[in-house]
């Protein structure tokens, strides 16, 4: 018999699930409600599948603590095959991209019909990747747009900061070259993580030098230029990364 | 017949859940079949939700603030439902935790508000006060911070 975990914060959410799986002859399931309580579980009852949502006690989507995310990249790093369903409300392709690159096996989101929990369900439980057909489409079209149009959402003072960025600026650099506070650029920094799907700075600054070197004549160019003058002449590195 | 009457003519109790999320439909049908309500319809919209209400006049309904891209269409639903019988209960199921929210929907006529991070039983408690309540429905100010507190607060792990 199957042993199935799930972890998810919404004790209703878990009911509803344990329903679905019961119905349908699944009757060894676990539950539990917070990221820390799952792994306890995972190691102790050695469950073949599991079965998780991605914002657990509150952290949405790993802001503080330890989120769903961070929880499925461990449990995957401890075992490259147990099957691990993301069950979550979060439709957006760059999170659904961010799950499977941390190891998930399916995705679903929470609206799906019961019937389409068991069908994920069964997929991954023969090691085989599902996401439903409109979410695999979003994610493939995710892909397609990375090669030239990642940065095409961003404001001109996004795409500013993330040049500065990927020059190696500080954010005390950028915001006097900027003229704006600190805090400013802290918060354009955290936003572009947010928007580009990059985890870490180093991301966002290779991120950045992908965005230099697609775009000669970027948006937010010439507003640099009048702010600092003759900045490439005093930085020559600068200057080729630009012409790269 | 009026719609009190209609009740009072069954025996069984009966709970309609509006919610735009089946997993939720599901849970909360387990925990009422487990307590021994089986007689629960559900609706997955505002619309098919009210017109469940008018053709089966359920005991007590249990409905979701947000439907779709909608954060507060539940809100309206409370109020028709409300207009139309005013001994309707009702118990707004949502993952809202912000006391405004709350007290407008005691406002539109809730019986009760259960944030769905709450647990199985903190839903059936309240399920159960509204079935037993004789009296009309209280809105009280105070409600609202005493809901809002039930919520636990965010631990960090």
């Amino acid at each position: 018999m199957t042993r199935v975990l799930l972890i998810d914060d919404h004790p209703i959410v878990l009911q509803g699930c344990r329903r679905v799986l019961q119905d349908a002859g699944v009757c060894d399931v676990i539950e539990a409600t917070s990221a820390v309580a799952g792994y306890r579980l995972y190691r102790r009852n050695h469950p073949e599948t599991i079965i998780m949502d991605l914002s657990l006690q509150g952290n949405r989507l790993g802001r503080a603590g330890l989120s769903g995310l961070d929880l499925l990249r461990r449990i995957r790093s401890d075992d490259s095959r147990i099957p691990i369903l993301v069950l979550s409300m979060h439709g957006d392709p760059v999170i659904v991209s961010s799950a499977l690159e941390a190891g998930a096996t399916g995705y679903l989101l929470k609206d799906a019909a019961p019937g389409n929990l068991l069908k994920a369900f069964e997929t991954v439980c023969r090691h085989r990747l599902y996401l439903c057909h409109e979410l695999a489409i979003q994610v493939a079209l995710l892909g397609v747009r990375r090669q030239g149009e990642t940065f095409v959402g961003l404001s001109s003072r996004e795409l500013q900061t993330l040049a500065l960025v990927a020059e190696g600026k500080t954010y005390e650099e950028i915001a006097e070259q900027l003229r704006v506070s600190y805090k400013t650029v802290a918060n354009t920094c955290s936003q572009l993580k947010t928007k580009l799907g990059a985890r870490k700075l180093p991301e966002l600054i290779r991120m950045g030098v992908e965005y230099l070197s697609l775009s000669p004549d970027r948006p937010g160019h010439g507003s640099e230029q009048r702010a600092q003058d003759g900045s490439s002449a005093r930085h020559p590195d600068r200057a080729a990364v630009r012409s790269a | 017949m009026s719609p009190r009457l209609a009740r009072a003519d069954r025996s069984v109790t009966s709970v309609l859940i509006i919610d735009d999320h089946p997993f939720v439909i599901q849970g909360c049908k387990r925990i009422l079949e487990v307590a021994g309500i089986n007689l629960v319809f559900s609706a997955a919209d505002v619309a098919n939700g009210y017109a469940l209400y008018q053709q089966k006049r359920p005991d007590l309904v249990v409905v979701d603030l947000s439907f779709g891209g909608d954060a507060l269409a539940g809100l309206s639903l409370v109020r028709r439902i409300r207009a139309d019988d005013p001994t309707t209960r009702v118990i707004v199921f949502s993952m809202h935790d912000d006391p405004a929210i709350v007290q407008h929907c005691l406002s539109a006529g809730a019986s009760d508000y259960v944030v769905k991070d709450a647990c199985s039983t903190a839903f059936l408690k309240a399920v159960q006060r509204d079935l037993d309540s004789k009296a009309p429905p209280v809105v009280d100010a105070d409600d609202a911070t005493m809901i809002a507190a039930r919520q636990p607060p965010a631990r960090p792990i």
